[in-house]
């Protein structure tokens, strides 16, 4: 029965709204979800950096041509790029993920086979699952799409004469080999089920296999003098940005294409029905298309990893308050060595370090300053760079961010930090090549020439707040035995004496050492910053402190509050009920609501519970 | 129907032409009523008042100057000038012309006329004057290319570099030795074979990659600092226990130093290494070997061990670590050893003496002096000396910067020399080469130079350890990997009580 002209929508009508609605809500989820600035800030901690480090320049563009996949290798890496800016990122994977459906309905129509709605999402589908994991496969995306249209230019030669088609194939595959690799090994593999099933031609079908021998040996081995893995096994041995099952999701979107193909060349009809030629039938697979790909974007999602990645990206753009703001969101059992110190980093911007530091997780013996030994890698440095950039450990400073840079490739944020160092460390020829070298990356390019601009006129800066809050805190002590967290601290506080930031990250390293008579020692020195209301943890310090070694609250002392005297007496008598060493006397102090404390943490050496 | 192919060809060509004529448009560059400037331009690399090799490739540079078009000319004493018209700082020097202007002008001037176009108008800046030398310098550089490294490295690799164009390949890449640091390339007289590389990897383990002859073999156990008998019958080197540290202020973060050295030395046809009797004392630190000439002489430094425990830093390091410069008498017919003679003494210079190489003439020796230790690079005190070795006077090289100098090189003829300097900047190690005349006066040095002309200007690598040679190396590098991954090792054990281990400036931080 013929559709109602009148109720039904048109063919391409459907096409349309199934098409925008689909890629709609793709652009949608991934722009605000997935949020592509954060797989941008993952390269170099959850994927190796190097492969997307890019530069403008013919030099750099040289590299690339001169070697098999190359300009898809380059391509990948400058797309990459813009991923920094999230709906630009969002647009390129939901463009490459728009391609290949486009490419599933070309070879189906190739095929003879009318569209349908639920095969061309397939391959969208797995890109969206691979993205939602904080991987990143654009080289390989691209790669595919590359070989794709390779195979569109060949359908095009291919219906003239066999002995164009010959040509056209030999042509095509050598030059899509070159420009995007072993995965170019597609090509081969769509050419064989079209000319084996769809023109008949077993002559090219076998060319077409032999091709896919041939090249890789002679193109990729002999004249490139690749290895037998990168001739032939591409992607499949290491993808770029891809790690675990992503590889896997990679292999199904590659065997995909020609399977669909081969699928559709065969003579075999589904039910009529099943066309989707009525309303009815295309709304429900429409319907099912959009809840089968909502719940595999739902399910696949790393939801601890993103929070991890949006507390890092915020630490690293320095946008303290909204660190905090998501480490409320963090899951339990989530918090590491490296969120920890983007919160402490946060609460000593902020100079919250000394009321709520004990809100999140504090673990004894692993603090600031020191990574334990399963925690360590490559991604470690940045941060540890910060940390002693906020200690006034230049040196030190320099020295990790001298390994991040011998680890993780030239990464902006990289450049940045050694950029300024050398500034402070009156270096600026120094750092011009750090800053001339960040300059070749797109985005940062205007930074890069302001601050060349002004080394020009002031190669210390001194006029930059920053460089000036830095050279003030930077230590003039050579000092050649390893430093301890305290002596640098200590040091610190004695060069920026009455400086609250300073003061208090002192005091919270004693905090978390559970010295609470260094921190009574330390609030009795001139140096101190003056406070009108001492932070509730140095109150809670003092309590301690005046239990300890006087036996009674301190209750004459004025910078101690009524509150945290109560709070204080509170906790003993749960203390004095339980039993110190019984386990119900956390949970009775948690149950009170002393998880966030000193009190509780001085106790039960735990915090943030 | 062909029409618009035709046309989107021709757009196609019009969009790729036009940019590239504005970019690279000599123009009517009328200069002859130019307004004569005062001052030299201002070039980067600094290519005034140099003298260069006549088969050194061009030297090419950036004018540090504000102009809409520049005109470069590039004038011999006789013949036609090359003239480089250009919109960009950037100035390229095509190599054919650039080769036959320096034939000509051998021995000779070579100047260079910097006009630069502003608003319409011409200028023109002071003449720069080099001078080409009668001598050419080796056509290969093999050199160290690297990261800052501390503790971890990504890829390390020993390069070799063509002086006489641009074009550059892999000596030996860690890569290909799953990760290894490659490093102390070693080379006899100035000839590519014998030749030696050390490696260490934590899947391979350390060895020194030895290629004699026609042989490559690996050693099982590295050699420290080395150096070939000018017969190439035998390799003297150090055994060296390394520590790092590192200063929590100061230029310079890393430092180094022995807490054991000695030295030993190996031969290729026994495939035997043995210690130097007088030179592997317990209670003293020799390293750097050197040959004179005429393969007489073993060259060292050496200093006390003054600090009671063995194991530590000392406290007081730049008092109480000075190297003096040694000699001792090989006869290597007999192989046997004389007695070590102080050829200069620390104490009478108050600096520690590194790195002694010998001209090959054996009239020089060229060494470095820094406030103490026994690694110039991180030094930046670290200086240039010559020593007349007839007269034993020494005096400072002009060719000095504020910033350290170290591992230098001389070339066959034993007119040029190229070190490493951290000149600019003070991170990274970049080549200079400086002509030395017959009255040992080094000249004006420069850095190697690059097609980029801006290379150096973002370039976050070290370029280190320079050594010329004649040729190109005799083995390839994938012969040296193949030799690198062989577990058909050579035990070549110069351990003693003394001397247990080697290792790089880095490796305790590593381990």
């Amino acid at each position: 029965m013929p559709p109602d002209q009148k109720t039904v929508p048109t063919w391409s009508t459907r096409y349309a709204i199934d098409t925008g609605l689909f890629f709609g809500l793709y652009l949608l989820y991934v722009w605000l979800v997935i949020d592509p600035r954060l797989i941008h800030h993952s390269i170099g901690l959850f994927m190796p950096a190097l492969p997307f480090s890019f530069s403008t320049g013919w030099p750099f563009f040289q590299e690339h041509v001169s070697q098999v996949g190359g300009l898809v290798d380059y391509a990948s890496r400058w797309l990459t790029q813009f991923f920094a800016i999230g709906w630009i990122g969002a647009l390129i994977v939901s463009a490459s993920a728009c391609f290949s459906c486009i490419a599933i309905d070309a070879l189906t129509r190739i095929a003879g086979r009318p569209r349908g709605t639920i095969a061309r999402y397939v391959p969208a589908t797995l890109l969206l699952v691979t993205w939602s994991r904080f991987t990143h496969p654009l080289q390989s995306v691209l790669t595919l799409l590359v070989a794709l249209a390779c195979s569109a230019v060949y359908h095009l030669l291919a219906r003239r004469s066999a002995t164009t088609a010959f040509a056209g194939l030999i042509a095509l595959f050598v030059s899509v080999y070159y420009a995007a690799g072993a995965g170019a090994l597609l090509f081969p593999a769509l050419v064989v089920p079209y000319e084996l099933l769809i023109k008949r031609r077993p002559l090219l079908a076998l060319s077409a296999l032999l091709c896919a021998l041939a090249v890789p040996w002679a193109v990729g081995m002999t004249f490139f003098h690749g290895n037998f893995e990168q001739a032939y096994l591409g992607f499949l041995v290491s993808a770029p940005g891809v790690i675990g099952w992503g590889q896997l999701c990679l292999l199904a979107l590659y065997l995909f294409f020609p399977i669909v193909l081969a699928v559709a060349a065969l003579p075999i009809r589904g039910p009529a029905w099943w066309s989707g030629e009525r309303s009815l039938i295309w709304a429900i697979q429409l319907a099912f298309v959009l809840l089968a790909v909502g719940a595999a974007a739902w399910f696949s999602l790393d939801r601890g990893g993103r929070v991890v990645l949006r507390m890092d990206y915020y630490a690293q753009q320095e946008r303290w308050p909204e660190v905090l703001l998501v480490a409320d969101q963090m899951p339990p059992g989530q918090f590491s060595t490296r969120c920890n110190r983007n919160i402490m980093l946060a609460q000593y911007h902020t100079t919250r370090l000394g009321d709520e530091m004990f809100r999140y997780p504090q673990v004894p013996g692993i603090g600031l300053y020191s990574t334990p030994s399963t925690e360590r890698g490559p991604d470690v440095y940045l941060q540890e760079s910060r940390i002693c950039l906020v200690l006034g450990q230049v040196n030190l400073a320099e020295r990790w961010a001298s390994e991040a840079l011998e680890c993780n490739g030239d990464l902006p944020a990289i450049l940045r930090v050694l950029a300024t160092i050398n500034i402070v460390k009156d270096r600026p020829e120094t750092a011009r090549m750090f800053l001339t070298a960040l300059g070749k990356k797109p985005l940062h390019r205007r930074w890069a020439a302001e601050m060349l601009q002004r080394l020009d006129e002031d190669p210390r800066l001194d006029s930059d707040p920053r460089c000036r809050e830095l050279s003030q805190s930077m230590t003039h002590e050579d000092n050649v035995d390893s430093l301890t967290p305290e002596v640098m601290l200590v040091s610190l506080h004695e060069r920026l004496p009455g400086d609250r930031k300073a003061f208090e990250l002192l005091l919270a390293h004693y905090l978390h050492a559970c010295r609470p008579e260094k921190v009574v020692y330390w609030l009795q020195q001139p140096t101190s910053p003056q406070y009108e209301t001492l932070p509730r943890h140095f109150q809670e310090a003092i309590v301690i402190y005046s239990i300890m070694t006087h036996g009674c609250l301190p209750q004459d002392d004025p910078r101690v509050s009524q509150e945290v005297i109560d709070r204080a007496v509170e906790l003993d008598s749960i203390l004095a009920e339980y039993g110190r060493g019984d386990p119900k006397t956390r949970e009775a102090a948690l149950a009170a609501g002393f998880g966030d404390s000193f009190l509780f943490y001085f106790n039960f050496r735990m915090s943030g519970v | 129907m062909r029409r618009p192919y035709w046309m989107i060809a021709i757009a196609a060509a019009v969009l790729v032409a036009v940019p590239a004529y504005w970019l690279t448009a000599r123009g009517s560059a009328d200069v002859d009523d130019s307004t004569p400037l005062s001052r030299a331009p201002r070039i980067t690399p600094d290519y005034s008042g140099v003298v260069i090799p006549p088969n050194i490739a061009p030297l090419n540079f950036v004018i540090c100057e504000q102009g809409d078009r520049f005109l470069v000319k590039i004038r011999p004493e006789e013949g036609n000038p090359i003239e480089i018209a250009s919109r960009s700082r950037n100035i390229t020097i095509p190599l054919k012309r650039w080769r036959s202007v320096l034939e000509a002008s051998r021995g000779k001037e070579l100047r260079l006329d910097v006009y630069a176009e502003i608003d319409g108008r011409w200028q023109k800046y002071q003449t720069i004057a080099n001078r080409v030398a009668q001598e050419p310098i080796d056509e290969y550089l093999v050199y160290r290319l690297t990261g800052s490294v501390y503790r971890e490295w990504n890829r390390i690799s020993v390069q070799q570099r063509n002086l006489t164009d641009y074009r550059e390949s892999v000596v030996l890449d860690g890569l290909d030795l799953d990760h290894a640091c490659v490093n102390c390339h070693t080379f006899t007289a100035n000839r590519p074979n014998p030749m030696c590389i050390g490696m260490r990897s934590e899947k391979l383990g350390s060895g020194t990659i030895v290629a004699s002859g026609g042989e490559v073999k690996k050693v099982g156990s590295k050699f420290g600092y080395t150096a070939w008998h000018p017969s190439g019958r035998m390799a003297a080197y150090s055994v060296n226990q390394v520590r790092q540290f590192f200063h929590s202020a100061g230029a310079e973060v890393r430092d180094v130093i022995d807490l054991d050295a000695a030295l030993g030395y190996y031969t290729p046809d026994t495939e035997k290494a043995k210690l130097v009797p007088l030179a592997s004392d317990k209670d003293r630190l020799e390293t750097y070997p050197t040959w004179s000439p005429d393969g007489q002489y073993l060259y060292y430094c050496s200093t006390p061990i003054l600090w009671e425990d063995r194991s530590t830093i000392p406290a007081d390091i730049s008092a109480e670590i000075k190297y003096d410069l040694m000699r001792i008498r090989y006869d290597i017919d007999g192989d046997t050893w004389g007695e070590p003679e102080t050829v200069l003494s620390a104490k009478d210079t108050g600096l520690s003496i590194l790195e002694p190489r010998i001209s090959p003439d054996g009239k020089w020796l060229l060494f470095c002096m820094c406030d103490y230790g026994c690694f110039p690079i991180y030094q930046p005190s670290s200086d240039l000396y010559l020593m007349d070795l007839e007269t034993g006077d020494y005096r400072k090289l002009d060719i000095n910067s504020a910033l350290s100098e170290s591992w230098h090189s001389w070339s066959s003829n034993s007119r040029w020399i190229v070190f490493s300097s951290r000149r600019r900047g003070g991170v990274f190690t970049r080549p200079y080469i400086s002509f030395v005349d017959a009255a040992g006066t080094a000249h004006k040095p420069f850095v190697l130079p690059q097609e980029y002309p801006d290379h150096y200007d973002s370039f976050l690598k070290s370029m280190s350890v320079p050594e010329l040679v004649t040729a190109p190396m005799s083995v390839d590098a994938q012969t040296l990997a193949k030799a690198g991954w062989s577990e058909d090792t050579i035990t070549a054990d110069a351990v003693t009580g003394a001397t247990q281990v080697m290792s790089e400036p880095w490796e305790q931080a590593h381990q």
